[in-house]
């Protein structure tokens, strides 16, 4: 068996999928029914036209690149050697902050929701201590970690979602009227915005066999779309769209509260394990790729050929990514747990970088390789 | 030793750490075991504005009669945790509360704060179903309830009983929690306080709860009520299952009491040029049997008998239209048929909508047997008149 760090299309795929229902599940489907109210699952529909442009973008990006090119390499062709090293190292630096946040945010839901009287930083550290230990290894473990536990996060919500059918009132969710269309058309934009955090992945895609190909996603980005619609639908058409927009977690109280043939109940543990892996893969693989970033842009060796190494071998480099994992705890501890200092991160701040760096960015480097046919 | 024997070690041992089946020695610290949790089956709520009473009847056992604690705080959580230390045994588990029972003082001050704390709290359920009671207090009744199993039996029986009776279905906390948001409207299930012995053995000890029709909320305060009589017309118009008696007048001084079901319920809004609201219309249909015959064992004709029933029933749910008009509390959720009619045309009415509507009433009632009792048995030869 090969030790090379090297992932198969369908491996990098389920790192994208089980990547993105971290931060899905943390705002959705509460900000939708806020923003589009009662046909809110609609947004998910209309997010597939968006969706398609963005990934029509990255193919238009990486077409005429070879085999085994990450994002960084990209740049370099596009914007030369030393203009992508400083953007390759601020990006690494953004993915360690998103990944503190998501530890903090991922801490901050355990506490509200399960563990009133503990304190934030506990999570904090024993989440990011076995994503330290992943971000140590080879991606390929991450990928194949994310490859076992695909089709748990795709049966879940389903699951759950089924288990409702008894209570579910779809006339909570009608009408839908020509003025439901532009609320939804929003509240998609904030849907693609979220999706779009996949495009970090490109900066591991040096460790891709094969080239990447558009009809590889397309069912899993459908596939994504029809849980958050399914997720929506089920939260709405139990609680109604109002108490939806307020509740903070809305699919987990779904879950506590839902039963099955009078005996099955409080299966929101199924929730918890949604949340947990999910910020698992997702932490491990920011902290992996911000890592390699900083390696990258300071010149430290890294090569996708190389036997796996020991998690105690910090040389070439490798010590920058315990330092990256403390940064990105660092980051986690400072940013403030209470309500509206919170909110004030996850509301405005980070969805709005967010949008920069996974979407400007990426946009505008596309648009000077085009122009300078570099792409 | 080897590495893989290292491996193997270190993935036992921790096994055995995060394993859940060590009692107490593994690292979860707050593990329990079924027989040292004490089940909290019903929870009492009682409020007079300046504290909280609650009441809880708790699982002893499956032989033995529950346990009732109850504390008085200025808070729920407060007074949940207080309630432990009056615990004999064990840890307090609210997290499979079946059933919450409001006094009605607390009704009317408003069942905010108790929405509120389950929708925020780790421990309860919107779940629970909800009754509330007409008269006294919770406490009281959980306190005095009769019967081996004590007020979760009555309220369980009740529950069960109520897919089948049209006086009293019960909601969950959620659908309560829905339809205030929704239609700033929700109906309760109301009970009524009765000593065993009224319906029981005459020595029997213990106070019971009979359904006493539904509490309407609004606003989530109590604002009125419906006796059984006009719940069974509101269940019939909300689509719910289950069957009602009605007596009829028959031929000389008898009475004919027709057993009847729901069929379909319409309630079609329709709406003005002008954007307004236009006459409402309902349509209700009922199949029913003549089920029992008064002395003189007269039996009318069956179109005489469904024109009694229609007209009776008509003006029923005419009752029930104006009592919501009255209360200005949408617990028939026309809201619901409005906007999903008039889409904009409904968010541009005013908040007395209800109470402009005009209705058109229509009652349709079918007989279809008459379990032959023109000829009942024992009385040969002599056939209804």
């Amino acid at each position: 068996m090969t030790q090379k760090d090297r992932i198969s299309r369908r491996q990098f795929v389920a790192i994208a999928f089980v990547s993105i229902l971290s931060p899905l599940v943390r705002r959705f489907p509460r900000t939708l029914a806020e923003s589009a109210g009662r046909t809110a699952c609609l947004s998910a529909v209309f997010a597939a036209l968006p969706l398609a442009l963005v990934a029509a973008a990255a193919w238009v990006l990486f077409r005429r690149q070879p085999e085994g090119t990450g994002f960084s390499d990209v740049m370099q062709r596009v914007l030369g050697a030393s203009t992508s090293r400083a953007l390759t190292a601020l990006y690494g630096l953004w993915l360690l902050f998103y990944a503190g946040f998501l530890l903090c945010s991922g801490a901050i839901r355990l506490v509200s929701a399960l563990y009133l009287s503990a304190a934030p930083w506990v999570f904090v550290l024993f989440t990011a201590l076995p994503c330290t230990v992943a971000a140590l290894g080879q991606f390929r473990v991450i990928a194949r970690m994310a490859m076992l536990l695909r089709p748990l996060m795709l049966c879940i919500p389903i699951a759950i979602c089924l288990l409702t059918l008894g209570e579910f009132d779809g006339s909570l969710l009608l009408p839908v009227t020509a003025d439901s269309l532009v609320p939804n058309a929003c509240a998609a934009l904030e849907i693609v915005n979220l999706i779009s955090i996949s495009a970090y992945l490109a900066f591991a895609g040096d460790r891709l066999e094969g080239r990447f190909r558009l009809r590889d996603w397309v069912p899993w980005a459908a596939a994504l779309l029809g849980l958050l619609a399914l997720m929506t639908a089920a939260c709405i058409g139990m609680f109604g769209p109002e108490l939806t927009a307020k509740l903070t977690f809305s699919f987990f109280l779904l879950a506590r509260d839902v039963s099955a043939l009078g005996s099955l109940e409080r299966v929101e543990p199924l929730v918890v394990a949604l949340w947990v892996f999910s910020d698992f893969i997702l932490v491990s693989a920011l902290l992996w790729i911000g890592a390699h970033n900083l390696r990258t842009a300071l010149g430290f060796p890294d090569s996708a050929e190389d036997a796996p190494p020991r998690l105690t071998d910090l040389r070439r480099g490798r010590w920058l990514i315990l330092l990256c994992a403390a940064l990105s705890v660092a980051a986690a501890l400072l940013i403030p747990t209470e309500v509206d200092g919170f909110a004030c991160f996850s509301e405005r701040l980070v969805p709005r970088l967010n949008a920069v760096f996974a979407l400007a960015l990426p946009l505008v480097i596309l648009l000077l390789g085009l122009l300078r046919r570099k792409v | 030793m080897s590495r893989r024997m290292i491996q193997s070690l270190t993935l036992l041992l921790v096994c055995s750490l995060l394993s859940g089946c060590s009692a107490g020695r593994s690292i979860y610290s707050n593990f329990r075991s079924l027989e040292d949790m004490r089940l909290v089956e019903t929870l009492g709520f009682d409020s007079d504005g300046s504290g909280i009473t609650l009441s809880a009847a708790v699982c002893s056992g499956a032989d033995a009669e529950p346990a009732i604690l109850r504390h008085r705080d200025f808070s729920i959580l407060a007074a949940m945790e207080r309630m432990q230390d009056y615990a004999d045994k064990g840890q307090l588990f609210f997290a499979h509360t079946q059933y919450i029972l409001l006094g009605r003082a607390a009704a009317e001050n408003g069942v905010g704060a108790l929405f509120d704390f389950v929708e925020r709290d780790v421990h309860t359920r919107l779940e629970s179903m909800l009754f509330l009671l007409e008269d006294g207090d919770a406490e009281a009744l959980i306190t005095d309830a009769g019967g081996k199993s004590g007020i979760t039996g009555t309220l369980a029986s009740l529950e069960q009983e109520a897919q089948f009776r049209m006086s009293g279905h019960a909601f969950s906390l959620r659908e309560t929690a829905v339809a205030l948001s929704e239609y700033g409207a929700a109906l309760i299930c109301m009970l009524r306080t009765a000593a065993l012995s009224d319906g029981g053995a005459p020595d029997a000890e213990g106070q019971t709860a009979v359904p006493a029709g539904y509490g309407v909320l609004k606003g989530g305060a109590l604002v009125g009520t419906l006796d059984n009589a006009e719940a069974e017309i509101t269940s019939l118009l909300l689509g719910e299952t289950g069957s009602l008696r009605r007596g009829v007048p028959g031929d000389a001084d008898s009475a004919v009491i027709l057993s009847l079901e729901g069929v379909g319920a319409e309630l079609s809004p329709t709406w003005n040029a002008d954007g307004t609201p236009g006459a409402v219309t309902v349509r209700l249909s009922l199949r029913g049997a003549v089920a029992e015959l008064s002395a003189d064992l007269a039996l009318p004709e069956a179109a005489r008998l469904e024109a009694e029933a229609e007209t009776a029933l008509t003006a029923e749910v005419c009752g029930v239209l104006a009592r919501m008009q009255d209360l200005n509390a949408d617990f028939l959720q026309l809201g619901r048929a409005l906007r999903c009619s008039g889409g904009e045309r409904f968010a541009a009415l005013g908040p007395d909508w209800l109470q402009a509507l005009r209705f058109d009433v229509r009652v349709d009632v079918t007989l279809d047997r008459s379990y032959d009792l023109e000829r009942p048995v024992g009385m040969e030869g002599e056939a209804g008149a």
